[in-house]
């Protein structure tokens, strides 16, 4: 096992070279850079700054010399821990994304318990009452999660947040405890307005997830082993639970590795759309302004987080699955 | 000459203060504050101590909000008492011209401190003048508006108080941009100021000889306007600096304003700036009651949201008057086709174009009724204001001259959608290239489009990236038609739409050139072009009112007989919160960001009316 | 019943298919919708009462209007009501009937011109006779007094082909390349799976939106509508490139296949009569469901401003206005595109787990 986690890192390091290569090729694309588009944004609210002062700051920030070299000079830095500088914030990288990353970490985080939560029990009732009227409207119920886009139901999120609970609109903290030191009673305003952002963003997996489970249910109810334990005179609980669920998890728990980099990245709509302070709304704003050591290190992390995930839900399958252990 | 005794008022400080005093950690108020105090008179009343201001801003690039807030320059903007703008003492006590008004001698307050408790002293701004404003590799080539005439001026230091500025020809306006551009450098992206910290900044110099450009970034992270550690000497300093989340500023313990009753301002002890990457943050906030007193950010589409809140959640809408001039700005040097040149040139084409406009629509339409339709003239709150006389009117709504205008000068041949043919026999076909996307303002010039092509010219619409906008326009002059502001409170200070004078003039980018260049390049332009960009250099050297409001007659009238540019709807106001708990902001002002608005308002002087000394914000539910 | 059985029995793969999936009602149901989807593209032009920028300058804001049978004097042909403003305290306008004005309904009326098959013509499948101020405004008008079921229409030819025309390519890039990586084998093979990895370690949305803001703002719309559509398809190859490449090795070992090639089969001949036919199950599957994934993706570009910008029009480009709070509060009518999204992506879904369960010969 040991080895073989240790010769799938290995395999990640050419892969992670090309991928910052390409990340950085990526946010090099858009034409002109930072200080352009600050330009014409400082235009539009008149206010007027000269071409030269920002050519100082251009030579700061080496953004006069060619690609290759900034490409070097930025690697160079991500491996000892420097990400680059946020020109529009004025920090390294390394601090902004990492004061947000807490958070995203534990919005996704309980994204991925709601999913859990909700999906594999429904999904296990669903395929005990298949094709029954239940089955067929949590079915539609699931499909429904998966269909609408989710910005659109973050938006109903918001209006409702707003006009029904009059609570203070997004964000994930009311004002008194925004800026106050982490406490138990700010744990708690977390929670009570974390729910609304894990809801949104969890809904088209947990869709996705109820299906599976009840496909994967539906396999295991019809395998042999299931018949015969039934046969024993085994507790129809005690099958379903002891036996069934045991082995239809399986195929979820892969997947598990790989959902949350899908929960961070696909949480970032929604925390555009909801206002939270989290590392989606940083991205966006930096793809916007061409601020672009923010926006490649915050893609290079993700893809690094997906293939770690990938590396996880490998291992979390070949723990789970005696089967593939013995390869 | 000494100065008259401080009266018998007994300075106050805010309570936050006192127990900071008391357990040793800053001099007592008597130390702190200068001999002399700036003395503010409120707006209604004098206020309380406590409180927490909360604003929005939209990130690094959106430092006006938070910047206009603490808007603390040599000399400043002041209500005048015929409600106009006029130029007042700021950290300078007092000015005056000599040598043939050549010269402007600053006479500095004295006894003023840094937030850090440092002196302040000409010091400061000779440091500014030397070590920034001249190296290279901090700014660029000194702006403009300190080399009138191509020579840039000399700044001496007379004595520890007093500063001369010297150029080379009579220069009034200077006193005009030290009230605009005088603040503490850089203004994040702004790279404007004209004083500094030089017992702060000077050890982070790099030393002489390495001249490396990247050393200075020390210098100019320290110089930055959101380090928390960098003295100031405004009435709030940076606390804390959380990109992407919040500022926190609190009180300058050394700020040397006092109200007429001797307390030391400012009222408020806090500013809370969030940061929001997504615009509809703000109306979340205004409509929850959290924001006191905010315009910045607002439009008028959500005017009746606001409005449907306000009584439960306890806050009004404010209006200022935004003193801007919509206009349209047609390429008068237009490169793509000589007959459409020709065309736009073509005076009474473009007072056709501006008669079509229904301008009553567009302003019930577009903008509540709350705009005002004028011609290119000033606005009320000008500090040359002059109203015009005697001068032709085209901002009427008369389709039917329009149209027997532009049959007149050859455009009575229409093709087969019923367009007109220009006399080059193609149809004309104009573009409006505008740097918006939606908006009320986008809406106007939709609405000028289909009246336009009313009376039969075929108008087309690209709306584009201000990036694209400003390349097209500021840089090569390759727009057919654009459309912009033009600043009519303070015209000479930002210039750009009257004289044809800079690069960014939408209706004369390629004569600005001519006249930048020295006639090297660009394109010459007409006399009465040629009169306008002259004016523009006398009114900067006219030092007598009444001869500068002829001149400024003498501008209008120019404009109104030739319409250089289209004028559209003026001055529409703009919209904001106020909370009724919030005190001592005026009900009328004027939104410019020459006058950095609110930061002439004197925001050291709000108040909450609730205040009890908090530190922190009562949510309302 | 015998018969049934016979024909069962002696049906062919294909055959076997399509009476699977005769019997899933909903998917029969859906491909219905989607028939009328794609139909209503086509000629929404003539559906579509106005042009998508036909202002109505005193029309913004106007809710959905109905048609009205009944009116104070009987029984109608179904009308619309004109309309008159008023102004409350706020400053919003409302719009109340005119019991006075009242326009027919008409069929094939006379409106905007519009160009179908590069004809200009000026025929609708129904309108009100054009007015300066009123129209036919059955979903309600957006800001600029333009009427959301025309828009919504026209915004339907870019939500809905985008999807295909992004699974087109990936579908030809995925099986180009699957097969090709599948059938040669070798450093072929290498090559193209290195490249699926890397491209596969990039999370999807972001990648989108990182390449999207690279399109420069100024190309024409053409050009950046098949930019946005080559973005989207750019990720989708690679899953179906990695399915159609596992398919082929398994194939590859069949005795058919060996057959061939001992036969003298050229590889070209192999790959097209006998390797493509066996992976097309599973392309229409995955292809089926990767249209709705599109769909999705473009509208949620366009409602962040990244995709298709103003003055083209999609459906994520009409829930923009849904950003605006005073929208959300006011005016919720202009949310309606999302149903057609919600409506076409189900429609998809459904088929597609229809073509799943229909080729997969172990499920009854």
């Amino acid at each position: 096992m040991l080895t073989y986690i240790v010769r799938r890192l290995l395999r990640l390091i050419p892969t992670l070279v090309v991928i910052s290569i390409m990340t950085f090729i990526i946010i090099q694309l858009p034409p002109g850079d930072f200080f352009d588009s600050l330009q014409a944004q400082l235009a539009e609210s008149e206010s007027r700054a000269d071409q030269q002062a920002f050519d100082a700051l251009r030579r700061q920030y080496h953004l006069d010399e060619p690609l290759w070299k900034q490409y070097l000079f930025w690697i160079g830095g991500c491996v000892q821990g420097d990400f680059g500088y946020s020109f529009e914030w004025r920090r390294p990288v390394a601090d902004l994304i990492g004061e947000r990353l807490g958070l995203t970490f534990v919005m996704s985080l309980g994204s991925l318990v709601f999913m859990w939560v909700v999906a594999i029990p429904i999904g296990i009732y669903s395929a005990r009452n298949r094709l029954s009227w239940s089955d067929y409207s949590l079915t539609f119920v699931a499909f429904i999660g998966l269909c609408i886009p989710n910005f659109v139901i973050a938006l109903i999120a918001m209006y409702a947040s707003v006009f029904w609970f009059g609570g203070s609109a997004g964000g994930l903290f009311s004002q008194e405890y925004k800026y106050a030191a982490w406490s138990l009673p700010k744990v708690w305003d977390l929670l009570g307005h974390l729910w609304v952002p894990v809801v949104v963003i969890g809904a088209a997996g947990t869709a996705t997830m109820m299906r599976l489970m009840r496909t994967s249910m539906l396999d295991v109810l019809d395998r042999a082993y299931i018949t015969t334990a039934r046969a024993k005179g085994l507790a129809e609980r005690w099958v379903i639970y002891k036996y069934a669920v045991r082995v239809a998890i399986n195929p979820m728990i892969s997947i598990m590795g790989m959902q949350i980099p899908q929960l961070v990245s696909g949480s970032i709509i929604v925390a555009i759309v909801l206002g939270l302070p989290t590392t989606g709304p940083l991205f966006y704003r930096a793809l916007e302004t061409q601020d672009m050591y923010l926006a490649g290190t915050f893609l290079m992390l993700l893809a690094i987080l997906l293939l770690l995930g990938n590396l996880l839900a490998d291992i979390l399958l070949a723990l789970v699955d005696p089967r593939i252990r013995l390869e | 000459m000494v100065p008259a005794m401080v009266p018998a008022l007994d300075y106050q400080q805010a309570p936050m203060l006192a127990a900071a005093v008391e357990r040793g950690e800053l001099p007592p108020l008597e130390q702190r504050l200068p001999p002399q105090p700036m003395i503010v008179k409120p707006v209604h009343e004098i206020g309380r101590y406590g409180g927490t201001w909360h604003r929005m801003m939209k990130g690094s690039s959106d430092f006006h909000a938070y910047s206009r807030l603490v808007y603390e320059q040599m000399v400043r903007w002041q209500v005048s008492e015929t409600g106009g703008l006029e130029v007042g003492p700021g950290l300078v006590r007092e000015w005056e011209f000599t040598d043939n008004d050549r010269t402007l001698r600053l006479h500095l307050r004295r006894g003023l401190r840094w937030s850090d408790g440092a002196p302040f002293s000409a010091d400061d701004v000779l440091f500014w003048w030397h070590h920034i404003a001249n190296d290279a590799n901090l700014s660029g080539s000194l702006p403009s508006y300190w080399k009138p005439d191509d020579t840039p001026m000399e700044v001496v230091r007379t004595d520890s108080f007093t500063v001369d500025l010297r150029f080379s020809k009579p220069y009034p306006l200077a006193v005009m941009y030290l009230a605009f551009k005088g603040n503490q450098w850089p203004l994040v992206f702004e790279r404007s100021g004209f004083f500094a910290p030089r017992h702060f900044l000077e050890p982070y110099l790099p030393k002489s000889g390495k001249a490396d450009v990247a050393t200075y970034a020390m210098f100019e992270q320290q110089a930055n306007d959101f380090n928390p550690e960098r003295p100031v000497m405004s009435a709030w300093r940076v606390k804390e600096w959380e990109p992407g989340n919040h500022l926190l500023a609190e009180r300058n313990p050394y700020y040397w304003k006092v109200d007429s009753a001797g307390n030391q301002l400012p009222y408020l002890d806090q500013i809370r700036m969030e940061i929001f990457l997504n615009t509809e943050m703000i109306n979340f906030r205004a409509v929850t009651g959290m924001l006191q007193m905010q315009q910045r950010h607002f439009t008028r589409e959500n005017l009746p949201l606001l409005r449907s809140f306000t009584d439960k959640r306890d806050y009004s809408i404010l209006t200022y008057e935004a003193a801007g001039i919509r206009a349209i700005m047609p390429n008068l040097q237009f490169p793509g086709d000589p007959a459409l040149e020709q065309l736009l040139m073509t005076r009474e084409f473009r007072i056709a174009l501006s008669l079509a406009i229904d301008r009553d629509l567009i302003n019930r339409l577009c903008y509540d009724g709350t705009g005002r339709i004028t011609a290119m003239t000033l606005h009320p709150s000008a500090p040359d204001y002059v109203e015009l006389t005697d001068a032709p009117n085209y901002a009427v709504y008369d389709p039917e001259r329009a149209r027997a205008l532009l049959d007149s000068i050859g455009l009575d041949q229409r093709d087969a959608d019923g367009y007109r043919i220009g006399l080059d026999g193609k149809t004309v076909s104009l573009i409006m290239e505008l740097a918006t996307v939606v908006g009320p303002d986008m809406d106007a010039v939709e609405i000028v489009r289909s009246q336009w092509e009313a009376v039969g010219i075929k108008t087309a619409l690209k709306p584009e990236e201000r990036t694209l906008y400003f390349q097209r326009v500021a840089q090569n002059g390759e727009h057919m038609i654009g459309v912009q502001g033009a600043e009519a409170t303070f015209p000479l200070l930002s210039s750009a739409r009257w004289f044809s004078t800079s690069l960014w003039c939408e209706w004369g980018h390629h004569w600005a050139r001519w006249h930048l260049s020295g006639g090297e390049r660009g394109i010459e332009p007409p006399a009465e072009v040629k009169r306008l960009q002259q004016l523009q250099a006398i009114l900067s050297i006219t030092v007598d009112a009444d001869e500068r409001k002829r001149l400024w007659q003498e501008v209008m009238r120019n404009h109104a007989e030739n319409l250089w540019v289209i004028p559209l709807v003026a001055q529409a106001t703009s919209i904001g919160v106020l909370s009724n708990d919030f005190g001592n902001v005026p009900e009328r002002g004027v939104a410019s960001w020459v006058a950095m608005t609110p930061g002439y308002l004197n925001p050291e002087t709000f108040y909450s009316k609730s205040a009890r000394a908090l530190t922190t914000f009562d949510v309302r539910r | 019943m015998s018969e049934i059985n016979d024909a069962r029995s002696t049906a062919g793969q294909w055959q076997l298919a399509w009476i699977k999936f005769r019997q899933n009602r909903v998917a029969l149901v859906s491909g219905v919708i989607l028939a009328l989807m794609y139909l209503m593209t086509v000629f929404s032009g003539f559906l579509a009462p106005y042009g998508p920028d036909h202002r109505f300058a005193r029309r913004a804001y106007v809710p959905p209007q109905g048609l009205h049978l009944f009116a104070s004097d009987g029984l109608h042909l179904p009308f619309a009501y004109g309309l008159s403003q008023r102004v409350d305290d706020t400053g919003r306008t409302l719009f109340d009937h005119d019991p006075n004005i009242r326009h027919t309904l008409q069929l094939f009326a006379r409106g905007d011109t519009h160009s179908f098959l590069g004809f200009e013509t000026d025929l609708h499948v129904f309108g009100i006779e054009p007015t300066a101020e009123d129209g036919l405004f059955l979903l309600g008008t957006d800001r600029q007094g333009r009427d959301l079921l025309s828009r919504i229409l026209y915004g339907a030819r870019i939500s809905l082909t985008i999807g295909l025309i992004g699974v087109t390519i990936s579908v030809i890039l995925g099986a180009v390349l699957g097969v090709t990586s599948g059938y040669f084998g070798g450093w072929v093979d290498e090559l193209v799976q290195r490249t699926v990895e890397m491209l596969r370690a990039f999370p999807q949305i972001p990648l989108w939106m990182a390449l999207s803001a690279a399109i420069p703002p100024d190309v024409d719309q053409i050009t950046s509508y098949f930019m946005i559509t080559l973005i989207l398809s750019l990720l989708g190859w690679t899953s179906l490139a990695r399915i159609v490449r596992g398919k082929v090795l398994s194939l590859r070992s069949e005795e058919f296949v060996m057959a061939a090639q001992l036969m003298g089969a050229s590889h070209k001949r192999v790959i097209f009569r006998h390797l493509i036919p066996g992976v097309l199950g599973e392309i229409i599957v995955v292809a089926t469901i990767a249209v709705p994934t599109m769909i999705l993706a473009e509208s949620a570009l366009s409602f962040l401003n990244l995709g298709i910008r103003p003055p083209m029009t999609s459906w994520g480009v009409l829930l923009q206005e849904g950003r605006n709070l005073t929208t959300l509060y006011f005016h919720q009518w202009l949310l309606l595109p999302a149903l057609f999204i919600v409506i076409t992506v189900l429609s998809f879904n459904f088929l597609g787990d229809a073509f799943r369960d229909a080729a997969d010969p172990y499920t009854e």
